[in-house]
């Protein structure tokens, strides 16, 4: 009972791995995505998508992006996806920092929005990095 | 004439030329080949995207204006990707005159024209004839190496600009690998975003994606989809004007190798004809010095 999982992002294709469940952080709330799942496509907040394999379950940070879902696979476009295991609680807080200053200078609308869409993106990203 | 001396000296330092437009080529070569991993390793990001993309423009009524436009086309944004360093054949001036070319025409249009430029050479290019219409200039980007981070800053900074009211329709003008020798420059439109009609479907195997539920709804996905396009869409050319770049300097240098090889071969054949030529003659005034004796 297992579907093929797929995270793509604009680099490269970061990671296959046949799962039996997915969970995947949709954009109106956590969704568990297991095999034979009806077509669906999902935007994604930032936050976590945990893979639950063969080997055990790993996870990865993904700064939003879309889920593209059929019955016999799962594949996530993210712009930036990083393993759990690589984020630190430092660099976290690091781009946490980062996206305050952007948006205390932003001074246009269009600056403003870009700056929030960092913050609410490294305010999971500390978030994630607690868990 | 130039004496014996002078012709060794210019043989001398013609090699050198060679040796360094040959180092220059591998050099070209090696970079080629890792642009090339790197745009393959771009593409099924890219497909999805503009699958699902076109999947939900065709669906989808919605007047966004990343869709739809802003409802007017006075003010354009020309995106020009060009190299940061030169030696690399027609590649940056063929780029720099289809940017001409395009400022040219919108104006006599009676449009305003914005240039944004990537990479130091089309900024240098064009200072002189538009330097007061260059909105930004990026450079460096491929230092340490082009990533997506990049291409979304630059994606970013378009859409913050184009939130703002400072353009209604971008144009990205870079140059299309297609082999070492051959680079097309394209023009792409950008915003407002152009359903492509060309949509190459061979991806039978999800066909069923007609079925597909939308969460939270077709409206919202493309209103997230679109922007993040831009990014993709000029994360794309970037890569194939990198590759590009590369496989025009390849044939430059290749091209320069060869023709100083060509110049050190005459310059050989002329050297050795005036030695013989001094030869003869020193023999000659012998012979004769002592014809007179």
């Amino acid at each position: 009972m297992t579907m093929q999982f797929e995270l793509v992002t604009p680099e490269a294709s970061q990671a296959q791995i046949e799962a039996t469940m997915v969970v995947v952080p949709g954009a109106e709330g956590d969704m568990g995505v297991l095999q034979d799942h009806a077509p669906t496509v999902t935007s994604l907040r930032p936050g976590v998508v945990s893979v639950t394999g063969s080997d055990g379950e790993t996870g990865f940070f993904v700064a939003g992006g879309f889920a593209e879902i059929t019955a016999a696979r799962c594949v996530i476009l993210a712009e930036s996806a990083t393993p759990l295991s690589d984020l630190t609680a430092e660099a976290a807080q690091a781009a946490m920092t980062e996206a305050k200053a952007a948006l205390e200078t932003a001074t246009s609308d269009g600056e403003k929005n870009a700056a929030e869409r960092k913050v609410a993106v490294a305010d999971a990203m500390v978030d994630a990095a607690k868990a | 004439m130039a004496s014996l001396k002078d012709l060794r000296d210019r043989i001398g330092s013609v090699k050198n030329t060679r040796k360094i437009t040959s180092a220059m080529k591998m050099v070209a070569a090696a970079k080629l080949r890792r642009a090339q991993d790197q745009a393959e390793a771009s593409r099924p990001y890219a497909e999805r995207m503009e699958r699902m993309l076109s999947d939900l423009a065709s669906r989808s009524s919605s007047d966004l204006p990343l869709m739809a436009g802003t409802g007017k086309s006075d003010t354009h944004l020309i995106i020009l990707g060009t190299a940061d360093r030169g030696l690399c054949g027609g590649f940056n001036a063929n780029l720099v005159k289809e940017t001409r070319r395009m400022t040219n025409e919108l104006q006599s249009a009676g449009k305003q024209v914005k240039i944004y430029c990537i990479g130091k050479k089309g900024a240098q290019a064009l200072n002189r004839e538009f330097g007061d219409l260059i909105v930004k200039r990026v450079e460096d980007l491929d230092k340490p190496a082009l990533s997506y981070s990049k291409a979304g800053a630059i994606a970013d900074d378009i859409l913050t600009m184009f939130d703002d009211g400072a353009f209604d329709a971008a144009t990205l003008i870079y140059a299309r690998f297609q082999s070492a020798i051959a680079q097309i420059v394209t023009r792409q439109q950008l915003i407002p975003f152009a359903v492509e009609a060309d949509e190459d479907a061979a991806n039978v195997d999800e066909a069923d994606d007609s079925a597909y539920e939308f969460e939270p709804s077709e409206d919202a996905i493309l209103a997230e989809l679109l922007p993040r396009n831009v990014g993709v869409q000029v994360f794309k050319a970037l890569l194939e004007n990198a590759a590009s770049e590369q496989g025009a300097r390849m044939t430059a240098m290749d091209n320069a190798t060869r023709n100083a090889g060509e110049m050190i071969d005459k310059l050989t054949l002329l050297y050795n004809r005036s030695r013989q030529a001094s030869i003869t003659k020193e023999l000659i005034e012998i012979v004769s010095g002592a014809e007179a004796l």
